[in-house]
């Protein structure tokens, strides 16, 4: 049960799929069947959909989660008309979604339900903090593929991500590619001095000179800096990028004669839109990036399924998972009773 | 007209609405959808209440009026429109948890909100009572916002309930059965049938529901009013009984606003606003002065200060004695219309003529009009200031006009802005007679620092005309 008890050591948990058919669902049920069901409350959101209708198209309809009496979850006023278990309704929220506002009830009886709730990093931040006054011991957001930002320390302290074969059926890319995003999630937190300077930034590119000066590059974002005035790499010791990196950025950093000398800083790991690739070269040359806000990476969890049929060694996987990420790898339809 | 139809009149009125500290979106609604009061009575019932609350929320408060007001406000913030779930259930649909809980909610509220009144000691505030309503949605008399089809509505239920418990397989997987589904589909007919029931209870109830919610959406503006009069200083105006509209020490809230936030921004003492005083019958007033002296802003002044009152607000003089209007009629601005196709002339014309309209019907009204054919030559521009005058002569109206046309004829009041002295503008208006115009332009000009050269060479123009 260490897993288990792993996640019970914090106030928040995201779970995370790198692909669709990677597990996320059973992982979650998983977890929500396994923690405590006394003297220890859980309160369960997903990340909400767009829309009804495109959500059928991409055929990413949500499946259903089997929640335990006095579970408390968040979800649309359309999935709540349609649960199938009995509950009572504590709070209309003013967050609202395609699917009707956001509503937050308690379990009575166990049983199944939809969930979708805020659609936005901002929204699921408000959520956690909304549900506090049921005084959950654990809030738990299931992510979404697609948008990485409700995995960010923004919206919970720990991280499960799931992965496998439908990420990849070839085991040494889906190590890799797996251990590139885990690789993100575990870099470091920037020193202090460079965390306050940077802290209050939403928007925008900033340097930090020798002196702890702040420079304000005045570019909207990474996606402008052709519109720089100013040498972003001319005096800096550090660059903070408030909203994405991208590829061009990180390359202009790594082109940059004083590679070694810069630390280049983002929020945390959920603003790094890099190849696998700009990111090695970056590093190659010295180039080293951290976060301001980082949160822990309890476990991954594979898959080794594929929706096609292609099934891979699970034991196998787990442990070449293992070598490459050095945090611990499960397989939880295999090993549900073990770990 | 309604409160939202006068929000874009140049006078303020969207200012002070912005400015009110409105709690609810439901207060909101309601304040945008109220109309003109035109009745004494009901102005003068609003005035006393708005001061009545006024001086019990902020005249000689204890720490407890401040904490009860402060528990009073954040119950107001939780008010809901339920409109919609109001309307279902007077059309006989079958409420849905959601809306059950909407109700049990909004009348657990109204339950907080009486008491928080009465704390206050509020007077002529009356939030119907809606414990019947709580009672029929919460059985078991816990008085938490919460509701299920609960266990207490029927025996049965509560028997179906418990047997079902046990017969579900831990992690929901595998085939459930037979007496399983059987019980789930009872318990599903039988809370269906409960929900029916609840319905046809509440919606007896649904005129009492409504009347409270729009009860806590008044209490909400008169709060938010409240706290107006205290930080913009306003006041209490009286209805007038002789048809003379008098105020003491007027003042533009906006402006005022203003001159605050630039004294703010470069951290220097905020200009003062000097508080004009005028009075007017059902007559035509003419104002004359300077540019820059203030004149358009008397006019804006005496339009936000009319609706105010008449909307039930404080007023923003020292004293004001009002005389009630039917309608309020603003032409103020620049009326071109570039879109529509017409001209600043035309714009203006136009808008003249809506005044114009209501007069011919006969209405008792007040008409603030910024100067009158300004966008013309000023020989036709005054013959038609004059007609207008003489049209609004003996009409029950009040028609307040700024001008720079010297106008003939002794039929009408005339105001003049004390101008410029010493290089200092003095914005106070005072009585004068025909064929005073000031000749103040150029000075004005000079004081805003403008090319020398130009100016002496329009006063040498203006030496050999005469």
């Amino acid at each position: 049960m260490s897993f288990i008890s792993e996640i019970q050591k914090f106030k928040s948990l995201s779970i995370v799929g790198l692909e669709k058919n990677t597990g996320k669902t059973v992982c979650l049920n998983y977890i929500l069947e396994r923690l405590p069901s006394s003297g220890y409350s859980v309160a369960v959101t997903s990340i909400g959909i767009d829309g009804e209708s495109k959500d059928q198209v991409t055929g990413t309809q949500k499946p259903e989660i089997v929640l335990k009496e006095g579970t408390i979850f968040s979800t649309s006023e359309v999935f709540y008309a349609r649960r199938r278990l009995l509950s009572e309704l504590l709070e209309i929220t003013n967050e609202r979604s395609s699917l009707g506002r956001i509503v937050t009830a308690r379990v009575l009886r166990r049983g199944k339900v939809l969930l979708s709730g805020p659609s936005s990093a901002q929204a699921l931040k408000r959520w956690v903090k909304g549900v506090e006054k049921f005084s959950p011991n654990l809030t738990i957001v299931d992510g979404a593929l697609s948008r990485l930002s409700s995995a960010s320390p923004v919206v919970s302290e720990s991280l499960i991500l799931t992965t496998g074969a439908a990420y990849s059926v070839d085991m040494a890319t889906l190590v890799r590619r797996t251990k590139f995003i885990v690789e993100l999630v575990g870099l470091d937190r920037a020193k202090e001095e460079i965390r306050s300077a940077f802290d209050d930034k939403e928007s925008g590119v900033w340097g930090l000179d020798d002196k702890g000066e702040l420079i304000d590059f005045h570019l909207e974002s990474s996606l402008t800096i052709d519109n720089s005035k100013e040498d972003i790499t001319g005096r800096s010791r550090a660059v903070y990028v408030a909203g994405a990196l991208t590829d061009r950025f990180l390359k202009m950093i790594a082109d940059s004669r004083r590679v070694k000398e810069i630390t280049l800083v983002v929020r945390d790991f959920t603003k790094i839109f890099v190849t696998e690739e700009a990111y090695r070269s970056f590093l190659k040359r010295g180039g080293c990036i951290k976060v301001l806000q980082k949160s822990r990476l309890i476990a991954v969890c594979v898959n080794p399924v594929s929706p096609r049929g292609i099934v891979l060694d699970s034991d196998k996987l787990c442990e070449k998972m293992y070598e490459a990420v050095k945090v611990p790898v499960y397989d939880i339809v295999k090993n549900r009773e073990t770990i | 007209m309604l409160f939202r139809d006068y929000l874009e009149i140049p006078c303020g009125v969207r200012f002070m609405f912005d400015s009110l500290q409105l709690l609810s979106s439901c207060g909101r609604n309601r304040l945008l959808s109220s109309s003109l009061m035109v009745s004494k009575d009901e102005i003068e019932g609003a005035i006393f209440l708005l001061k009545g609350s006024y001086e019990k929320l902020y005249k000689d408060v204890t720490p407890q009026t401040s904490s009860e007001l402060a528990a009073l406000k954040h119950r107001l913030m939780c008010l809901r429109e339920i409109e919609g779930t109001l309307q279902r259930l007077e059309k006989d649909v079958v409420l849905d948890d959601i809306d059950l809980f909407e109700i049990k909610y909004a009348s657990l509220l109204a339950g907080y909100v009486r008491a928080g009144v009465e704390n206050l000691g509020l007077e002529g505030v009356d939030i119907p009572n809606l414990t019947d309503v709580v009672k029929i949605l919460d059985p078991d008399g816990m008085n938490i916002e919460s509701f299920y089809v609960y266990d207490s509505y029927s025996k049965e239920l509560g028997r179906i309930r418990a047997e079902i418990r046990p017969l579900q397989a831990p992690d929901m997987a595998g085939k459930q059965s037979d007496r399983l589904l059987e019980l789930l589909e009872k318990e599903r007919l039988l809370e269906r049938d409960i929900r029916e029931e609840l319905s046809k209870k509440l919606k007896r109830r649904s005129p009492e529901i409504r009347s409270a919610i729009n009860a806590m959406g008044d209490l909400d503006i008169l709060l938010a009013k409240c706290l107006q009069v205290k930080t913009m200083g306003l006041c209490f105006a009286t209805v007038s009984d002789d048809g003379i509209t008098e105020y003491k020490g007027m003042f533009h809230p906006h402006i005022v606003e203003i001159y605050r936030s630039l004294a703010e921004r470069y951290s220097s003492k905020a200009k003062e606003f000097t508080p004009i005083d005028i009075s007017f019958g059902r007559e035509s007033v003419t104002i004359i002065g300077a540019n820059m002296g203030g004149k358009s802003v008397v006019l804006k002044m005496c339009a936000l200060n009319q609706l105010l009152f008449q909307f039930g607000f404080g007023v923003a003089a020292k004293e004001g004695k009002i005389d009630i209007k039917e309608e309020i009629k603003v032409c103020i601005g620049d009326e071109q219309s570039e879109t529509e196709g017409l001209s600043s002339f035309a714009g203006e014309v136009r808008a003249i003529e809506r005044v114009l309209e209501s007069v011919r019907e006969g209405k008792c009204i007040l008409a603030l009009i910024d100067e009158p054919a300004r966008t013309t030559n000023p020989i036709e521009g005054t013959a038609l200031v004059a007609a207008l005058l003489n049209i609004l002569r003996d009409k029950n109206i009040s028609a307040v006009m700024t001008t720079h046309y010297n106008v003939p004829g002794d039929f009408f009041r005339r105001l003049r802005v004390r101008g410029l002295k010493e290089g200092k503008m003095d914005y106070r208006l005072v009585p004068t007679s025909e064929g005073e115009i000031p000749h103040e332009a150029i000075n004005v000009a000079r004081s805003l620092g403008v090319d020398p050269q130009w100016l002496s060479e329009a006063e040498k123009i203006l030496g050999e005309d005469n």
